[in-house]
Order: C-alpha cells, then structure tokens, then sequence
C-alpha cells in the first residue's frame, strides 16, 4: 500500500459476489459500455481485466474487475484452516494463494485474492435487491484480512432499496463505514463524485491529486451537460425555421414529406450527435420516427412577434438609409432639398422588408403557400429533447435496456418520461413560435443567440437533478 | 504553438462542413496538444482535393473580388479626374476640389461618426447580402442544383463559404474589416485620382481661377489658408495671398508660377484631405482588425469540439486482461437449446413431496407461499446458511419422497448454489427443481436453471418455471382429468342427441 509520495496509477480492485454489477460499474467508471462482458449469467468475468482512468492524457486510476467470489462458504472454510498457520489475514491470503491445491476448486477466488494483496483500495459491489446472506458475510470476513481500505457501493438502489438499511448495518459490523450508493445503470454524477471523495478520504497521500482530478471531471461533466443542451437548443431552432414554399395545392402533401422527411433526419443526426458526445453507441438507443401528424403550419404574416420585429427591422434599415441620403443632400449644399434623406429612408425600410418578407408577400401574390411544422409537433419534438437528455444524462454504460425513444416519449410510464409530460412548455413554444413567425433565415446570429439563450435557461432549468 | 487566426477559421469551415455533409471523414494521427490535433485535422482534410478547395476557395475568392473593386475604384478615380479636367483650360479651384474629394469626405464623416460616435456594434447588412450572393452564386452554378433544392442542403461550398463570412463579418472584427474594404477601396480611387491629376498636370496647361457671387472675396483667402496649414508645416508649396487675389475671376493672364502653385495645391489637397487620411483609416482598421481577429478563440465547449476532444484523448484506456481465464471450469457453461417444458405435472407434485428453497427472497418465499396455498406442498425450510443446509442435509435423508428444490428464477446459480445442489441431488434421486419468477425476469434467466438441471443430469421436464401464482392456472390432478374428460364426453353426446 502506498503511504508516502503519489505513486500513479491508484490500484482499485472491484470485487463482490456473482452479478452484482461489478463490470458494469467499471462501465459507468470508464464511460465505455465496451468494456468486458455483462450478462445475467453467473461468473461471467472470469478473468482480472483492467482500464485505465486518464487525467490530462496520463493513467490517474487503474480499475480491475475481478471475477466474482461464487462460493465464500467453502472459501471461508478454507482460510480457517489456513489462519490456524498463520499470525494476521494477509498472511492466510498469501498463503491461500500459494497453495497450488486450491486451484481446481478456488480458481476464481484465487485470482480475486491475488488482486486484494496488491491493490490500494477495494470496491465491494453490493446488490441490494440481496437481503444479508451469510455467504456475503463471509465475502466481508475474506475482504477484512486484506487489510486494505474497503468502500462498499450500494448498487440496484434505483428501484428496490428494501435490505439497503440491513446492509449498512452488516458493513458497520465490519467497520466499513465508507459506503457509497451509486447506481450502476440509473448514473447519478454526484453519486460518482461521492465515490471519488470516498477514495480522497482513505487515499490521503493522494489528496491533492484527487481533488485535481475531481474537479477537472467535474468541469467536463458541467461542460459536456452544457454541449448536450446546446446542441439540442440548435436542433430545435434548425427544424423550426424549416419552411417550403408549396406553388400548387396539389403538391402539398409531397411537400409535407419531404419537410418531414428533413426534421427526422435532422433528428435522427442530432440524436448521433448527443449519442457521440455522451459516449453511447447507436445500440443503446431504440428510435423510432416522430410522426407529424398534419405537420402543417401556414405562416401568419401578421403575427404580432413578426410585425413588433418587423417595426424595430424597419426602422433600423430606414435610419441607415436616410444618414446615407442626408450625406448626399450635404454634398449637394442642401439643393436637392431633403429629397435624398428621405429616398434613403424608404430605400432602407424597403429593403429591410424586403429581405425578411419579401418572399412570402410574393408568395401571398402568388396564391402559394409557405408551409412547417405545427405547434403539437413543435412541442412533441422538444418533449422528445428533454426525455433525450435526461436518460442520457442518468444513464449509465452499464445499461443494458435500450432507451426507447418513440412517438409516445412523452407519455411513457417511465420515471423520466413522467417528468417530460408533467413539464410546462410554454417557454419553448413561445420562443420556437417566434423564430417561425419572423421567418428568421439560418444565420440571423443575434436574433439565434438571443433565443437560443431563452431556450438553454428553459432546458437548464428542466433538467436540474 | 498557438493557432493563428486563418487556421482558426479553416478549422471552423471545416466543422461546418463536417456537421452539415456527414459523408465527410477526417484521421488524425496523435498528437501532444488539442490544437496541434485540429492543425492536423485540417491537414489532413487538404489531402482530399474536393475538401482543399472547399476550404481554400473562399479565402481566394475574397482576395480577389476584393483585388477586382479595388482595380474598378483605381480607374473610376483616374477616369473621375480626366472627365473633369477634360476640355476645360480654365478651371475654377474650388469646385474641382468638390468634385475630386466631395464623396471622400461625406463618406469618410459617416464612417468617422459610426465608428467612434456610435459605439454599439453595427449589424452590417454586407455580410448576409455576400453570403446569399455566394449560396444563389453556386447554386445556379451546381450541376447538383435540382437535387440539393429537394433536400434543402446547401452545397459543401456555400457551407465553407458562409462559415469563412461569417466568421470576418459577424463578429466584432467585422466592422473593422468592413473598414480596411471601404477605406481600400477608397484608396484605390483617391489614388488613381492623384495619378490621372499629376499626368494631366504634367502634360497639359490649366489656368484656375475662383470666384463667387454670395460669398466674399476675404472667405476664399481665408479658405485656401486653412486647407493650406497642413501642407506649409512639411514645406509643401502653396499659393500666397498674392498669388490667391490674382486668380480670381475675371483677373489678368496667369504667369507659371501661378499656376504651378495652384497645381501643387490641388495636388496637396488630394494627398493631405484624401489619400492620407485614408491610408490611416485604413491601417488604423487593418491594426484593429488584426487586434480583434487575435481575440477570436475556437470554443472548445462546443459539442463538435468536446466529441474531438474525445477522440484526440480519451477519457480512459481500453480494457485489458492482466489475469486470464484458466479454463478450469469452462464446462459449466455448455450451451443447450431452450424448451418450452413449464407446466406442472400435477400426477409427480404430489402432497407428499418434500420442498426446500435455496436462498429464496422475501418476495419468492411469499409467492411459493401462495402455490403452497392452492396445490404445492408447503416449503418445509428456506437454505440461507450453514446451521439451515445441515438441517436440509438431515431433512433429504429423512424424507424418502420426492424433492422439489424451489429457487429464485430471476437469480442465476452461482457455484455455492452448483454445490449445495449437487450435494442434494446425491442424496435423492427424484429431484425436481421449481423456478418461482416473482421479479418477472426474463426467459435467459430461466435457460440458466435448465443448464444447471442439464448438469446435475436432471431430465428437461425436471427443471420447471413457475410465474407469478395469480397467473398460473392450477394444476390439474389425475382425478380432475378424468372428471373433466367425463364432462366433456356427456356434453358431446348431449350435442349428438340434439
């Protein structure tokens, strides 16, 4: 064990009995549902694999996941026997570990030992859908001789928390009173936090070195919410302005698909995007298309939002268009009588219309329609955003279900999804209704940033823990 | 070292790129810093001859659009002054003045009062007119141009331009830069002008004169002294106030002199009202451009940059087996073929069966509660320890009958299950072993047990799944068969007989 200068990386050995969720906690760790193996199948890691946490590109924390201890009723039985040889409980592992004989039966148990003797802190896995067996007392008896700090980790408690109490009970028995609850598959990132404080605590030579890395994890943990935010903001303000130009009645409903068409596969590579960012893999998610029923939504010219920025637009343009005009009546002495002024001003305004207007007043002339998406599809599109980053963002690498993500997300009978329905989306409504209304081409930054920022506020605020 | 602002904007016209056409791959090899990897990315990028032009080409283009004004506004400057000049042997000074720097000096008043008056940053309507042009440009240009219309992508080629516009245009250094075009161009212009001026000036003979019907004689002398400060303090030439009262209008023949001075005036006027000016308004844009244009930093906290930031250094390492497997007891895993064998045989679960649960949860020892209510025998003891397996050990020896093991289907068997087991069945050859399935766990769950049933060569019926008790119809016993079959026998011959 290291107790003097930083000796990197920290040793961490994750053990615990069969299928409490030991890999996958290295999962969630490593932010890498790729890592070994996870099955409902017994004794499924039977191997000592190890990966390596990086902080500033250098290896910080080393994780071994272990195999799991299977049968501590006979392994107990075997160190007693041991023990009555030897004068402390590391010397029993160490001789547990050379007796050849233990290989056939103890295998895996073996290899767990063998990784308790060199690592610097043991993770103790717990399911707490498990009541307290007495093998699992045995396991804390087999974890105690080591002679290592030993945290316990509470696993499964999103759903079933009933033998959580009984458990903490038996650890403090044990003298393990560094528990942490950390749902393996149900991430929490202040759970994960937690976790490293625990390891700060009973890592003490590590101390500063720790409190680097958490806060540089939580930074990219802040920083990484953020970009996931924003760019679902950006989604949102990209479908909105979408708008086609429909000439002849007939051809609506081809135009329709093909508007819709665009706002899935807008969709669809925004939801690539956040998978990439956050690290999943296109398997972790199960999509299916957002249907836009009567997708349809003729722009209203006269909105109030369109003629308030129509006003201010208008104005601005004819205030430059008239100093242009007024600097030519000077250049001419005055003669041409203010007339320059005042073609300017007209000039400007026109123009200003013009651009922003200009096409749908010609449509109007031309009895076409501009046509994009309604306000029930606007709203199940940022439903659809909000149920997005939440389980994403409270998920773990570990999970195994895939997220499903349909026309229905936001009336699912799912924890998250409840909350998606419950919320109140006038903010964005009002917001996304507005970048429809004033016809804001893409590119239009000040007014995009001004309404992106209304957004990222709302999303924030929603998606507070 | 540090990224320069033109590799900042290649990089950001490459992200725009990236983002909007998916197709578009890039490798990067390793590198020690983030901003090195971006460097490298965009060379990377230029290795592909369509990527190479669609970054570079917007810059080109601009330089010599930029070049073409500039060449337009150097012959309309000459061109302005050999019109002006043209037939006239006599000029009147100040109205040449006018005509040489009137539109100069309005405009440059406007741009003085924007700048510095008007301190909040104009919206420029320049940059989105260039980037429609360049988007309506390319695409009546593009082959492709039916089949982008349909889906409403911009061509890579807009996408890098508009992003190479929008990032000198709309940010604060776009003002500035507007400044270093206006002023440029301008420049070219007075420029052009001063040329076409001294080769006229130098080749043909101008007589200039002033004069004025509202104004008096004192306000022109006063007039040429002002604008003539500047040029005295470097020693340039200007006409005297002799010289001034002999050209007005309607005076005696000028002598060369004369002339030659009112020349080097005009000449003066152009340099000290036009080009210098100009010339520090535009270097004095360039320096502020360049300052502002240094300012400009890549967000790194974009999604784009924070999945790069991914790639270029990942979070952690990947996975690798310091310990392997020994394959000892690999065996345990043999696969076999899932069957559908889950009903109870009510004839072999008699009454007389014994029953034992193997760790059973709360939640199953209820539920085998509720079977043991409506047709099970009651579970005789639950396994949990070393003290209750003794007991079971003593229980199996005693109990000559059947031996139905009840286990948790949800929870697979770990090797002290295998044990204990395999323990058991030594000791009794019907064994059956029942799954209760409180938890609703998946079918894979239950194709574990009937592996272990496999192992402990149990037959496939002998390894049995029981769902939840309110689900499961009872099983029928040999008795209620028999009724059942005679009930079924009279309805059918009631039938017949109606």
């Amino acid at each position: 064990m290291k107790t003097s200068a930083p000796d990197l990386p920290v040793l961490l050995t994750i053990v615990g009995h069969t299928n409490t969720g030991k890999t996958s906690l290295v999962r969630t760790l490593l932010r890498n549902s790729s890592f070994g193996e996870v099955d409902n199948r017994a004794g499924t890691t039977r191997h000592v694999e190890a990966a390596q946490i990086l902080f500033n590109g250098t290896p910080f924390i080393e994780l071994r996941d272990t195999p799991g201890l299977e049968d501590s009723v006979a392994l107990i039985d075997r160190l007693n026997i041991l023990s009555k040889q030897q004068t402390t409980g590391r010397d029993t592992l160490q001789a547990f570990v050379k007796d050849k004989g233990n290989l056939q039966d103890f295998d895996q148990e073996t290899k767990v030992i063998q990784q308790l003797l060199i690592s610097d802190v043991l993770l103790y896995v717990i399911d707490c859908r498990e009541s307290v067996l007495e093998k699992y007392v045995f396991e804390l008896q087999c974890l105690s001789m080591a002679a290592r700090p030993v945290i316990p980790v509470l696993n499964f408690i999103e759903n079933d928390s009933q033998h959580k109490n009984e458990w903490r009970k038996t650890l403090a028995d044990f003298n393990f009173h560094a528990i942490v609850e950390f749902d393996t598959v149900a991430f929490n990132f202040a759970a994960e936090k937690r976790l490293y404080r625990k390891f700060q605590t009973v890592l003490e030579p590590y101390y500063s070195e720790f409190e680097a890395f958490i806060d540089q994890r939580d930074g990219e943990w802040q920083t990484l919410k953020q970009a996931c935010i924003q760019s679902s903001c950006e989604f949102l303000l990209k479908v909105c302005q979408l708008q086609t130009l429909v000439k002849d009645s007939s051809v609506t409903a081809s135009a329709m698909n093909d508007l819709q068409q665009r706002v899935r596969n807008y969709e669809k590579d925004h939801l690539q995007a956040i998978l990439k960012l956050l690290q999943f893999t296109a398997d972790d998610i199960d999509y299916v298309n957002i249907p836009i029923k009567d997708g349809r939504w003729t722009l209203d010219l006269f909105a109030p939002e369109a003629l308030k920025k129509f006003g201010v637009d208008t104005a601005s343009a004819a205030a430059t268009g008239a100093a242009i005009g007024a600097g030519l009546d000077l250049m001419m002495a005055g003669m041409s009588l203010g007339a320059a002024t005042a073609t300017g001003a007209i000039l400007g305004s026109s123009w200003s219309a013009g651009k922003r207007f200009g096409k749908q007043i010609l449509a109007k002339y031309r009895g076409h329609v501009t046509i994009g998406l309604d306000t029930q599809t606007i709203n199940l599109l940022v439903a659809r955003q909000v149920f997005l980053l939440d389980a994403l963002l409270h998920r773990g690498h570990a999970a195994q279900a895939k997220l499903l993500m349909n026309a229905e997300t936001d009336k699912q009978p799912h924890k998250r999804t409840d909350k998606a329905s419950k919320l109140d989306y006038t903010i964005p409504l009002k917001v996304l209704k507005k970048v429809q209304n004033l016809a804001i081409p893409a590119g239009d930054e000040a007014f995009e940033t001004e309404i992106k920022q209304v957004l990222i506020d709302w999303f924030q605020d929603t998606l507070t823990d | 070292m540090p990224l320069q602002y033109h590799d900042k904007i290649v990089i950001e016209q490459l992200r725009s790129l990236e983002q909007t056409h998916q197709a578009i791959t890039i490798r990067a090899q390793p590198s020690s810093n983030f901003d090195d990897y971006l460097l490298q990315r965009v060379e990377q990028a230029k290795l592909q001859p369509s990527l190479k032009a669609w970054l570079e080409t917007p810059s080109r283009h601009f330089h010599f659009a930029l070049m073409i004004f500039c060449f337009v506004a150097f012959a309309v400057g000459a061109f302005a002054i050999i019109s002006a000049l043209s037939g006239q042997a006599t000029l009147n000074v100040f109205w040449v003045l006018i005509v040489l720097l009137g539109f100069h000096v309005v405009s440059f008043i406007l741009w003085l009062v924007l700048s510095f008056l008007l301190r909040a940053p104009l919206k420029s309507p320049i940059p989105s007119l260039l980037i429609q042009s360049v988007n309506w440009l390319v695409k009546k240009t593009s082959k492709n141009s039916t089949s982008e219309k349909s889906t409403g992508e911009q061509p890579p080629y807009v996408t890098s331009a508009k992003a190479w516009f929008t990032h000198h245009f709309a940010m604060p250094q776009g003002r500035w830069l507007m400044g270093v075009i206006v002023h440029g161009v301008w420049l070219s212009y007075l420029v052009g002008g001063t040329l076409a001026l001294i080769l006229s000036l130098m080749t043909r003979q101008f007589d200039f004169v002033w004069g004025s019907t509202l104004l008096s004689n004192n306000a022109f002398e006063q007039l040429t002294q002002v604008l003539s400060a500047p040029m005295a303090l470097v020693n340039w030439p200007t006409p005297s106030l002799e010289l001034i009262a002999l050209s007005q209008q309607g005076a005696h023949d000028m002598t060369a002199d004369t002339r030659a001075a009112w020349g080097y005036f005009l000449l003066g006027c152009l340099m000290f009202y036009g080009v210098i000016p100009r010339l520090l308004a535009w270097a004095s844009c360039r320096l502020m451009c360049a300052y502002r244009l240094r300012q400009f930093d890549l967000k790194y906290s974009d999604a784009y940059y924070l999945t790069l930031q991914h790639a270029w250094q990942p979070s952690s390492s990947i996975g690798r087996i310091v310990d392997p497997d020994s394959e000892l007891s690999k065996s345990v895993h043999a696969q076999i073929a899932p069957h559908s064998q889950q009903k109870l045989p009510a004839a072999v679960l008699s009454s007389d069966a014994l029953v034992i649960g193997i760790e059973l949860s709360a939640l199953t020892l209820k539920e085998a509660q509720q079977f043991s209510d409506q047709y099970l025998p009651t579970c005789s003891m639950n396994v949990v320890d070393k003290e209750t397996t003794l007991a079971a050990h003593t229980l199996i020896e005693q109990h000559q009958q059947t031996l139905v093991l009840m286990v948790n289907a949800h929870k697979p068997p770990d090797r002290g299950i295998r044990r204990l087991l395999t323990e058991f069945i030594k000791r009794q050859n019907d064994t059956w072993i029942v799954c209760l399935n409180p938890y609703q766990a998946a079918p894979e769950a239950f194709l574990l047990w009937q592996q272990e049933a496999l192992r402990l060569k149990l037959e496939p019926k002998q390894c049995l799944l029981l769902n939840s008790a309110q689900n499961q119809p009872p099983p029928q016993t040999n008795q209620q068969i028999s009724d059942q079959k005679t009930l079924d026998q009279q309805t059918l011959d009631q039938e017949e007989q109606s």
